[in-house]
């Protein structure tokens, strides 16, 4: 009996501890953007006078004299905004498309063969870092540089693999006799896969497109190396607080407006992942 | 009329022989039962009849057409797997018109057939609904629904009952007889379980081992097996075998001796050799069973008794083997008591111990 | 509490959301005896199961195992053994590791953990199979190497969910035979789960039908057959299954009629009125099996034959009788064509007569046997 009042006690313990370490950050970050400037070094959890003050320096950098230093490297906010909104949106679905099609190859007709789909992985196990600087060669023969589809291509290309990995396991799932039926009823190919494999298969690209678009939103090393003025949302952010000067209140806001996105568009295709998945055998 | 024929089809994958010179013809109308054990190469064959595998070598037939080269869409066949093309995104009523869709019929063309088809298996109620919501039975109609919707010249079903519990499989091989005499349509069907076969085929292939041991009807395979280890696969409850060897061979009879026992039976043989070996095959079925002093043939000690509602399957150990027997529920049976046992004569078949093959 | 009863559930309740799986449920289960819980898919007999083995707690009610209360106690101090449907066999070890797993846990000395391999080996006739990995065997020795597993721990009880579903007919047959003698041999008090209401009655010394959470009819074999409580008992035990018959009793010149809204169907000859008195006139079901009719020239019943199915040795005759279907066996080499009209006499001490609202049992036989 006592073991268990302290395995009970224990787990209590680990659970408020975890929550703790997740979810302070996160209030302190949404407090910090609405205090004012006096206030951002005090360890406060609430504001005391609430402002939108850091909100009003996000769109329009100008609006507040006091900053005027800063305010000459800062754009407003909406340029990285949409620059990011676009970047993440084409990558995922370049990298979601090329992924389903190869993952349909590989669980269907074994190809490009076990090796080139694990060669795939490999990619993603060395450090990014260590392709810094090829990469930045590359780009600057091709022109990529301060490019967002120099961006958009090195994400689509980097996060293939998972999106690979992540739809083989949903189309391995799908019984194969579910596309042999619709054959047999004088379907194409091409009407099998698109009629039959991806309705199937959407949680999965939802899945997959939702990982892939987070990744792309939060990039910062090669966005941070690879633009100078186009710069993507992630770069933005880290600016407000430089070697010259800090704005935390505004980083704060920066970042809070920068979570928001993903987490609206996650909400809205939530339903998407919960639609029924069950494949093969019912039973009565 | 021969409606489909499959002349001498084999199927090897690598050097493995999956099929081995299937060779059948099916009339308009008829269903024909594929029985065999897991892996005897059912599905494979049931595949290169859809079209949808290409045999090593043989013809198939339809209507005296050579359709082996044909592509699997333009046979006009159905089939359903044994895991049952019902699509988990969509509706039964989609699932359903999904044939119709890829023929681009028009949607009031589509709702007729739909509905008609719905009506005839009595699923009309669950049009609206998603598979995630049907039981084994709702399931398995509709991707009969599916299947039946385009009309099909041939029906191809893969074990359709296997995933259903056992009172719904019953009530469904009775539906589905019922329904084949509505429709009319000809069906090639597999299943694993002899009985069920029987029950649902005109024909019954016996596949064993991607051989086609024998083809005929129920009451054929029933009489006359051609072999043991058909005799063997077709029996539930398992067949009783014994060893023994032939005495004397006369114009009235056989004489068997076995290791401890006689049995003399009526039946002139076409050959019949004095110490030949053979192997005595009767089904649990007919075996008579007398808790006196009695004539029977073998003595045996009961050592197992499953009662199964009608009867009570009994099992009993003899000098060299056990044997199996049905008997009414009414006669009563103790467990370690010795009883005497009698094979119906007339029931009783004897099979070369050789070639397996049997003897007339 | 006598020292029979191995399991004792009281009053067992258990719910998932709003639905309630398990309804305030009781029985025991006697040593040495094969106890099955039969009825169809969503019944709670699966959850009743998990329950006594401790992988489910229930809402209410209590479990006692051996007399002890084990209602709070985890799984593994339960010291029972659950085969499952499938999945059981880690297909990377091979027969013997996997029968030894569960003493190699136990850290029982090696010499131990050898005899007792064997020895369940012998007994499920997989000595042969023993260097064999788990992956590579079918599906029956997968099953029997999962008993085995349970066997060589000597389980104060063992589970079974449903082990045969997936094997074939022919194997599943053997088994049925096999599993029943191993249990007698051994006297291992077992807990049998099924919906599979021929395996209940081959395997069982005592059958618990369930529905809907409940238990409708508890007793032996015999007595779940001849002697069904109510409607859905007596149809879903029985195959192929009992044949129904709606209407309204009465008795004509000492014949028992019975009147549906258009026919009038004559079901027996003979009757003892005084035993059919206080049914006569209400509405009933009227149920035979169909090897307690026979078709016969001086039947009652008149009827079209409807279609002929081979079941085991004997045919079975689907006869259309009016707006009715009835099913009555026949011989094999009986010669009898679809389309053929055919006179039927039920027996009349095997009659079964169900109240129509309830479904409840009224009467069995119509005359005193």
């Amino acid at each position: 009996m006592l073991r268990r009042i302290l395995t009970n006690a224990l787990m209590w313990l680990v659970l408020i501890i975890a929550v703790v370490w997740t979810v302070i950050p996160v209030m302190w970050m949404i407090s910090l953007s609405f205090k004012t400037y006096g206030e951002w070094r005090t360890p406060s959890l609430l504001p005391r006078n609430p402002t939108l003050d850091n909100y009003i320096m996000l769109f329009s950098p100008q609006a507040l004299g006091i900053f005027i230093a800063y305010t000459a490297i800062l754009e407003p906010i909406v340029g990285p905004l949409s620059r990011t909104l676009i970047i993440s949106a084409t990558a995922t679905v370049i990298a979601v498309m090329i992924g389903f099609f190869t993952a349909y190859g590989a669980s269907r007709y074994n190809s490009p063969g076990p090796f080139t789909l694990f060669f795939t992985l490999l990619t993603r196990m060395l450090p990014p870092a260590t392709f810094v600087t090829p990469i930045v060669i590359y780009f600057t023969t091709l022109y990529l540089i301060d490019n967002i589809i120099g961006l958009i291509l090195l994400y689509a290309a980097t996060t293939v693999t998972y999106a690979i990995w992540i739809l083989k396991g949903f189309i391995d799932a799908i019984p194969v006799e579910w596309e042999e039926a619709a054959l047999l009823e004088g379907a194409s190919p091409l009407q099998v896969l698109f009629k039959v494999i991806i309705p199937i298969a959407r949680p999965g690209l939802v899945v997959a497109g939702l990982f892939i678009f987070l990744m792309a939103w939060t990039e910062l090393l090669f966005a941070l190396v690879l633009t100078n003025l186009n710069v993507p949302l992630s770069v933005q952010v880290s600016k407000y607080v430089t070697a010259v000067g800090a704005l935390w209140g505004v980083q704060a806001a920066a970042a809070l407006l920068s979570s928001i996105i993903p987490l609206v568009i996650g909400y809205l295709i939530q339903r998407h992942l919960i639609t029924g998945f069950t494949f093969g055998l019912v039973r009565g | 009329m021969t409606f489909l024929e499959l002349q001498k089809i084999s199927k090897t994958i690598g050097n493995k022989v999956i099929l081995h010179e299937i060779d059948f013809k099916v009339g308009k109308g008829e269903i024909v039962a594929i029985i065999g054990p897991p892996g005897s190469g059912k599905t494979t064959l049931l595949k290169i009849i859809s079209g949808l595998l290409a045999p090593t070598s043989g013809r198939i037939y339809l209507e005296g057409k050579d359709i082996t080269n044909t592509p699997p869409h333009e046979r006009g066949f159905s089939m359903v797997f044994e895991i049952p093309p019902v699509y988990p995104d969509r509706t039964g009523y989609e699932n359903i018109a999904f044939p119709l869709r890829l023929k681009k019929l028009n949607e009031d063309e589509i709702r007729k057939r739909v509905l008609a088809v719905a009506d005839l298996l009595g699923i009309r109620h669950i049009l609206d609904r998603k598979p995630s919501t049907y039981s084994g039975g709702e399931y398995q109609r509709v991707a009969l629904a599916r299947a039946l919707v385009t009309e099909p010249r041939l029906l191809l079903l893969d074990e359709p009952f296997r995933n259903l519990d056992a009172k719904i499989r019953e009530a469904m091989v009775s539906w589905f007889k019922d329904l084949h005499k509505k429709i009319g349509v000809t069906i090639i069907y597999s299943t694993h379980d002899p009985l069920e076969g029987m029950t649902m085929g005109d024909k019954i292939l016996v596949l064993l081992k991607g051989i086609q041991k024998q083809f005929g009807s129920a009451s054929e395979l029933l009489a006359r097996p051609t072999d043991l280890d058909v005799d063997e696969f077709i029996s539930i409850p398992a067949l009783n075998i014994l060893k023994g060897y032939i005495d004397e061979c006369s114009e009235s009879g056989v004489k068997l001796s076995f290791k401890n026992a006689m049995l003399k039976i009526p039946k002139k043989l076409l050959k019949c050799e004095r110490g030949q070996e053979v192997f005595v095959a009767f089904r649990p079925h007919d075996v008579k069973i007398d808790t006196g002093e009695g004539v029977g043939v073998f003595k045996g000690r009961i050592i197992n008794i499953n009662y199964t509602g009608r009867n009570q399957l009994v099992s009993l150990e003899t000098d060299d083997t056990i044997i199996r027997a049905v008997v009414g529920k009414d006669v009563k049976l103790k467990i370690g008591s010795t009883v005497s046992i009698i094979p119906s004569i007339e029931n009783l078949r004897l099979y070369d111990a050789n070639t397996k093959k049997l003897l007339e | 509490m006598s020292s029979r009863v191995v399991v004792k559930l009281e009053n067992v309740t258990k719910r998932f959301g709003d639905v309630v799986a398990v309804n305030n449920i009781s029985f025991e289960v006697y040593r040495g005896e094969l106890f099955s819980l039969l009825g169809p898919s969503g019944c709670g007999k699966t959850t009743t199961l998990r329950i006594i083995a401790g992988l489910e707690q229930p809402d209410e009610g209590r479990v006692y195992i051996e007399g002890v209360d084990v209602t709070k106690m985890p799984a593994r101090e339960r010291k029972v053994c659950l085969v499952f449907q499938e999945y059981a066999v880690f297909p990377h070890m091979s027969v013997y590791e996997n029968i030894a797993f569960g003493l190699k846990v136990k850290k029982l000395p090696k010499a131990e953990i050898d005899k007792k391999v064997k020895e369940a080996a012998e007994i499920l006739e997989l000595s042969s199979y023993l260097n064999y990995k788990g992956g590579r065997l079918g599906l029956s020795e997968q099953q029997r190497v999962a008993i085995a597993r349970c066997l060589v721990v000597e389980p104060k009880l063992l589970l079974l969910d449903e082990p045969l579903t997936l094997v074939d007919a022919k194997v599943r047959e053997r088994m049925r035979r096999e599993l029943k003698r191993i249990q007698r041999e051994l006297e291992t008090t077992m807990i049998y789960v099924t919906h599979d209401q021929l395996e209940a009655l081959m395997l069982s010394d005592r059958v618990a039908v369930m529905r809907s959470g409940r238990i409708v009819q508890m007793g032996t074999p015999e007595e779940i057959y001849d002697n069904p409580k109510d409607l859905f008992v007596a149809t879903f035990v029985g195959s192929p299954t009992m044949n129904l018959v709606e209407g309204v009793l009465e008795l004509e010149e000492n014949k028992l009629v019975l009147k549906t809204p258009s026919y009038k169907y004559i079901l027996s000859k003979e009757v003892e009125s005084n035993i059919i008195q206080s049914l006569l006139g209400s509405e009933v079901v009227v149920g035979f099996r169909p090897e307690d009719a026979e078709v016969r020239n001086d039947g009652v019943l008149e009827g079209t034959v409807k279609l002929i199915e081979i079941v085991e040795d004997r045919k079975i005759l689907h006869i259309k009788i009016n707006e009715d279907e009835v099913r009555v066996f026949v011989d094999l080499l009986a010669p009898f064509t679809e389309g053929q009209k055919v006179k039927i006499r039920i027996n009349p001490l095997k009659l079964h007569i169900f109240e129509k609202k309830t479904g409840r049992k009224l009467l069995k036989g119509v005359v005193s046997g």
